[in-house]
C-alpha cells in the first residue's frame, strides 16, 4: 500500500511551497465532492517508492466551525494517511502550535515542518529546534523555509524514517480532573465502539468533552446517543467540580502546554528588534516632520500627474477633436449627411462631450497609479496616522482620515467606507467631511483651467485645489465639533501599521486598470447620455424666431436661456457667463460632465476647421501615430524631471530638468477650449488677469459645491434625507461665498 | 478558575472601554500577538467576544470586485459581549455599497 501523506498548517504558512518542493512538476489539482474548498495531491518519490502527497486546506483548529477545519480532520481521522506534515510559521509559532496539539491528540505519525524561520530571525525571535522536538515527545522537527533544498531533504528523510514505522507519541496533559473524566470516557467509547470503526479512543473523548458532536456522525443512532449521554453526565461533573465549561477548561490547558513548550524552545527579544519599517516610521509619523512630509508626497503626486500625463492628454485632445473629430465629418458626408443634424449630434454632441472627458484618462490613470504606489508600498497607512493629531483636534480619529483620503478617488465610496467606524456620530461627520476632497472627476477641471490660465505652473492649482478641500474639510469639522458636537470627545483610535514593501507591478497596475476603466465606462454611458441630452437642449431654439433645430446660436437655445437666466448669481465670483453657469448645472450629474459641457458648449461655438484638402485618412493616422511615439517619449522625460523640479522647493538648489524633446511642448497650449475658456473669463471678469482669478474662483466653486448625484443619493441611504439636505445646502452655500471670496480678495491683491 | 488564561482574556475586556486590537490586548497581558490570536478567535467562537471586520470584503457594485485601492484593511477589532446578549448580524462593511453588497 503506497505511502500518504498530509501536508496540514495554518493559512498561508508556505505549504504549498513545500508541496511543489517535495511534488516538483507531478501535482494535479482536484475539487472534494460537494465542497468549494481545493485541495492538491501530487506524486514524491521518495526513497524508493512513490508517495502521495496531499495538501489539505488550511486552518487554525480542527473543531468543526468551519469547511475547512472539518475537510482536514475528516481526512485525518477517516482516510488515515500514513503521516501527517504540519507546517508551522516560525515567527508566529504559538498560533500554529494549537493545531499541532490537535494533531497530536490523533495520536498519528506527525513530522513538524519549521518554515518562515528567515521572518522570525528578522523580528529576534530564535528557535531551539532540539528543544522544540523534545517539548513535542521526540516528534521529527526540520527547518525548510523558503523551499531550501537541505530543508526538503531533511524532510525526505523524515517521511523516509516514518515509512519504516518509527514514530513517537505524545499525551497533552491534563489537568487531574479531565484526565479522570477522560479515562472514563475513552474506556466507554472503546468498549462501545471496535477498534476499527475508533481506533483513537482518547482522541474521540476529548471532541465529545469539547461537545463536538460532529465526530460521532458517522455512528449508528444507538451508539451516537449512548456515547452522547455519557459525554454530558462526564461534562456535568467536571464543570459541578471546576466551576468551569469543559470546552474552556480543555482549549485552556492545551494552551497552557503550548506556553510551556514555548517557554523552553522559544527566545523573544526582550526589546522590540528596530526594523527597517521602524526607522522609516522614525521619520515619516514623526510628530514635527509627519505633516509636511505628507503634504510633500501629495504635492509630488500631483506634479506627478500633472506633468507626466500632460503629453499624452495633449496627443489625445488632438485625436479626439481634430483627427476624430475631421474623420467623422468626412464619414458622415461619404454617406450623405453632411451638414445635417445626426452630423452635429455626432461631432457637436458625442465626440465633443465625451472626447471632452476621455481626453483625461491618461490624468487619471497617472493619479491612481500614484495612489496605489503609495498604497501598496503601505505609505496611506501613514497618512491616516499622521493625520490623527489634525484629526483628534476637531473632534475625529485618525481612521476617519482614511474616508477622505477615499474621496480622493470618488465620494460614494468614500461614504461607505466610512462604516468602518464605530461612532454613528463620527460616521456622519466623516462622510459629511470627505465630500470636500477632490474626487477623481473634479480633477479635469482643474486640468483644463490649469493648463489654459496657468499654462506650465497648472500643478500648482491642481494641487491648492486638494490641499483647499483638506482645509475646508478640517475647518468645517473644527466648526461642527463646537457646535453641533460639542463635549463628545473621538473614540481611541487603534491601528497597526502594515509593514513597507516594494510596490507589487501586478497590484499597482490592475488598481489602476480597474479605476480607470470604471472612468471609461462612465464616459460611455452617463457621459455619452448627458451629451446627448445636451446637444439637444443646444440645438433647439428656446422661442420661435431664435433660429431653427440645428441652427441656433448656443446662447438662444433652451440650454443657453436657463443658463443665462442662472448667471448673475455667479456674477460677484468672477463667472458670471451662461456657459459657466451652464456647466455648473450639469455638473450636477457627474462633476466629469463639467468638462464635457465645456468642450460642447465652445464646440458648437468655434467655426469648424476643415481638414486639409490634400491630406488623406491614412496620412493623418500615420500623423497620429506619430505623435503618440512623441507624446510617449514626453511621458518618460517628464517622469524623469519629476526629481530635479522636486529637489527644486530646497531654496537655492536649481537642478537642471530633460529637455530633449522641449520643441513638442508648444501643443499643450493649443487647445481650442483653452483659448475659448481664457477669452470668456477673461470678458467676465473684465480682464485677463481678473479672468485668471475667477478661474481659480470657478474651480473653488467646483471643488466646494455639492458632488454629485450618486454621492448625495448615497448620503441619504446612509443617513437619511436631512443629512442629505443639510449637506447639500451647506456645501452650495460655502461654494458660493468661497468662490465670491477668492475672487474679491483675489481682486483687491492681485489686480 | 478566573485564574485561566483564557479567562484573563476575557477579565481584560472587562477591564477595558471599548473595543480592542489584538494588538491592544496583547500589550496589555503582556503575551506574544501570536499566542493570543487564537484566544480571541475561541471567544468570538463562544460568542463571548464580537470581532469587527474591515473594510477588505468583497465590493461588488462599483466594479472593482474587492481590489479598491482605496480601501485600506485594518486591523479586526474585538468587543466584549455581556453574557446572554445575542449578536446582531453585522452588515457588510463595503466601500462601494451596491446593491449586491447591501443584499
Amino acid at each position: 500500500m503506497p505511502l500518504t501523506i498530509a501536508l496540514a498548517g495554518n493559512p498561508n504558512v508556505g505549504k504549498s511551497t513545500i508541496f511543489n518542493a517535495l511534488t516538483g512538476a507531478r501535482q494535479h489539482t482536484g475539487n472534494w465532492p460537494g465542497k468549494t474548498v481545493e485541495k492538491k495531491e501530487g506524486l514524491a518519490r521518495i526513497g524508493e517508492q512513490d508517495v502521495l502527497i496531499v495538501d489539505l486546506p488550511g486552518t487554525y483548529s480542527l473543531t468543526a466551525y468551519s469547511i475547512e477545519e472539518i475537510i482536514t480532520r475528516d481526512f485525518i481521522v477517516r482516510d488515515r494517511p500514513s503521516a501527517v506534515v504540519a507546517v508551522i510559521d516560525a515567527s508566529n509559532i504559538e498560533r500554529n502550535l494549537y493545531l499541532v496539539a490537535q494533531i497530536i491528540e490523533l495520536e498519528i505519525p506527525l513530522i513538524l515542518a519549521l518554515n518562515m524561520t528567515d521572518l522570525a530571525a528578522s523580528r529576534g525571535i530564535a528557535i531551539d529546534v532540539t528543544r522544540l522536538s523534545e517539548q513535542l515527545g521526540g516528534i521529527p522537527v526540520i527547518e525548510t523555509s523558503g523551499g531550501r533544498v537541505e530543508g526538503v531533504e531533511a524532510l525526505r528523510t523524515a517521511i523516509a524514517g516514518l515509512a519504516e514505522g518509527r514514530h513517537p507519541s505524545l499525551h497533552i496533559p491534563y489537568s487531574p480532573e479531565i484526565e479522570r473524566e477522560l479515562a472514563v470516557l475513552s474506556e466507554a467509547t472503546a468498549q462501545r465502539l471496535p477498534a476499527e470503526v475508533a481506533p483513537q479512543p482518547r482522541w474521540l473523548a476529548t471532541k465529545l468533552l469539547e461537545d463536538d458532536p460532529a465526530v460521532l456522525d458517522a455512528l449508528s443512532e444507538a451508539d451516537r446517543r449512548a456515547l452522547l449521554d455519557a459525554a454530558r453526565a462526564v461534562r456535568k461533573r467536571i464543570e459541578a467540580e471546576t466551576g468551569e465549561d469543559t470546552e474552556t477548561l480543555i482549549a485552556d490547558q492545551r494552551y497552557q502546554f503550548i506556553g510551556m513548550v514555548t517557554a523552553q524552545a522559544v527566545h523573544r527579544p526582550s526589546q522590540v528588534v528596530v526594523t527597517l519599517s521602524d526607522r522609516i516610521d522614525q521619520v515619516v509619523t514623526h510628530r514635527l516632520w509627519g505633516v509636511p512630509i505628507f503634504l510633500l508626497v501629495m504635492w509630488i503626486v500631483f506634479q506627478f500627474t500633472a506633468n507626466v500625463s500632460a503629453p499624452l492628454l495633449a496627443w489625445v485632445d488632438a485625436f479626439m477633436n481634430q483627427t476624430l473629430y475631421g474623420w467623422a465629418g468626412r464619414l458622415m458626408g461619404a454617406v450623405g449627411l453632411g451638414g445635417t443634424w445626426p452630423e452635429a449630434l455626432l461631432r457637436d454632441g458625442v465626440i465633443a462631450g465625451v472626447g471632452g472627458v476621455l481626453v483625461f484618462v491618461p490624468v487619471l490613470f497617472f493619479l491612481f497609479t500614484a495612489l496605489a504606489l503609495l498604497e501598496d508600498s503601505g505609505y496611506m497607512a501613514r497618512a491616516a496616522f499622521v493625520m490623527d493629531r489634525v484629526m483628534r483636534w476637531m473632534g475625529l480619529q485618525g481612521k476617519s482620515f482614511l474616508p477622505m483620503i477615499v474621496g480622493f478617488g470618488c465620494t460614494v465610496p468614500a461614504v461607505y467606507a466610512t462604516r468602518t467606524l464605530s461612532s454613528p456620530r463620527e460616521r456622519r461627520l466623516t462622510a459629511f467631511l470627505a465630500t470636500f476632497m477632490s474626487c477623481g472627476a473634479r480633477l479635469p477641471v482643474y486640468v483644463v483651467f490649469g493648463a489654459a490660465f496657468f499654462g506650465a505652473q497648472s500643478g500648482h492649482l491642481i494641487f491648492a485645489m486638494y490641499v483647499l478641500g483638506i482645509v475646508v474639510a478640517l475647518a468645517t469639522g473644527l466648526v461642527l465639533k463646537h457646535t453641533v458636537y460639542r463635549g463628545q470627545p473621538p473614540a481611541p483610535f487603534v491601528m497597526e501599521l502594515p509593514p513597507y514593501r516594494m510596490p507589487r507591478l501586478q497590484n499597482v497596475l490592475r488598481q489602476t486598470w480597474e479605476h480607470t476603466e470604471g472612468f471609461l465606462v462612465k464616459a460611455g454611458t452617463v457621459i455619452f447620455g448627458v451629451s446627448a441630452v445636451l446637444w439637444l437642449l443646444m440645438a433647439t431654439p428656446i422661442r420661435p424666431g431664435a433660429g431653427a433645430f440645428n441652427d441656433v446660436p448656443p446662447h438662444d437655445s433652451i440650454f443657453g436661456a436657463v443658463s443665462d437666466a442662472i448667471a448673475p448669481v455667479f456674477a460677484p465670483a468672477g463667472f458670471g457667463t451662461w456657459q459657466a453657469s451652464g456647466s455648473l448645472v450639469t455638473g450636477f450629474i457627474a462633476k466629469e460632465v463639467i468638462v464635457g459641457t465645456i468642450s460642447q458648449i465652445y464646440a458648437v461655438e468655434a467655426l469648424d476647421e476643415p481638414a486639409a484638402p490634400d491630406v488623406t485618412v491614412p496620412q493623418e493616422a500615420g500623423e497620429a501615430a506619430l505623435g503618440l511615439l512623441q507624446a510617449l517619449a514626453l511621458t518618460i522625460q517628464e517622469a524623469i524631471n519629476i526629481v530635479p523640479r522636486t529637489a527644486n522647493l530646497i531654496p537655492g538648489l536649481s537642478a537642471p530638468e530633460l529637455q530633449f524633446f522641449a520643441e513638442a511642448t508648444a501643443q499643450e497650449d493649443a487647445s481650442r477650449v483653452q483659448a475659448a475658456l481664457l477669452g470668456s473669463f477673461s470678458e467676465s471678469a473684465g480682464s485677463p488677469e481678473a479672468g485668471r482669478v475667477a478661474a481659480v474662483a470657478f474651480n473653488v466653486f467646483v471643488l466646494l459645491y455639492v458632488p454629485c448625484m450618486a454621492a448625495v443619493s448615497t448620503m441619504r441611504q446612509e443617513f437619511g434625507w436631512r443629512w442629505m439636505w443639510a449637506q447639500v445646502a451647506y456645501t452650495l452655500g460655502l461654494a458660493w461665498v468661497a468662490a465670491v471670496t477668492v475672487f474679491q480678495a483675489g481682486r483687491l491683491v492681485f489686480l | 478558575m478566573a485564574t485561566s488564561t483564557l479567562r484573563k482574556v476575557l477579565a481584560a475586556f472587562e477591564d477595558m472601554e471599548g473595543p480592542a486590537t489584538l494588538a491592544d490586548v496583547a500589550r496589555r497581558l503582556a503575551v506574544s500577538p501570536a499566542q493570543l490570536d487564537g484566544m480571541l478567535e475561541y471567544w468570538v467562537r463562544k460568542g463571548r467576544l464580537r470581532a469587527s471586520s474591515s473594510t477588505e470584503s468583497a465590493c461588488a457594485s462599483c466594479g472593482i470586485s474587492g481590489h479598491c485601492p482605496f480601501a485600506r484593511p485594518l486591523p479586526r477589532r474585538y468587543e466584549l459581549v455581556e453574557a446572554g446578549a445575542t449578536i446582531p448580524a453585522e452588515p457588510p462593511v463595503c466601500c462601494c455599497g451596491g446593491a449586491e453588497c447591501r443584499a
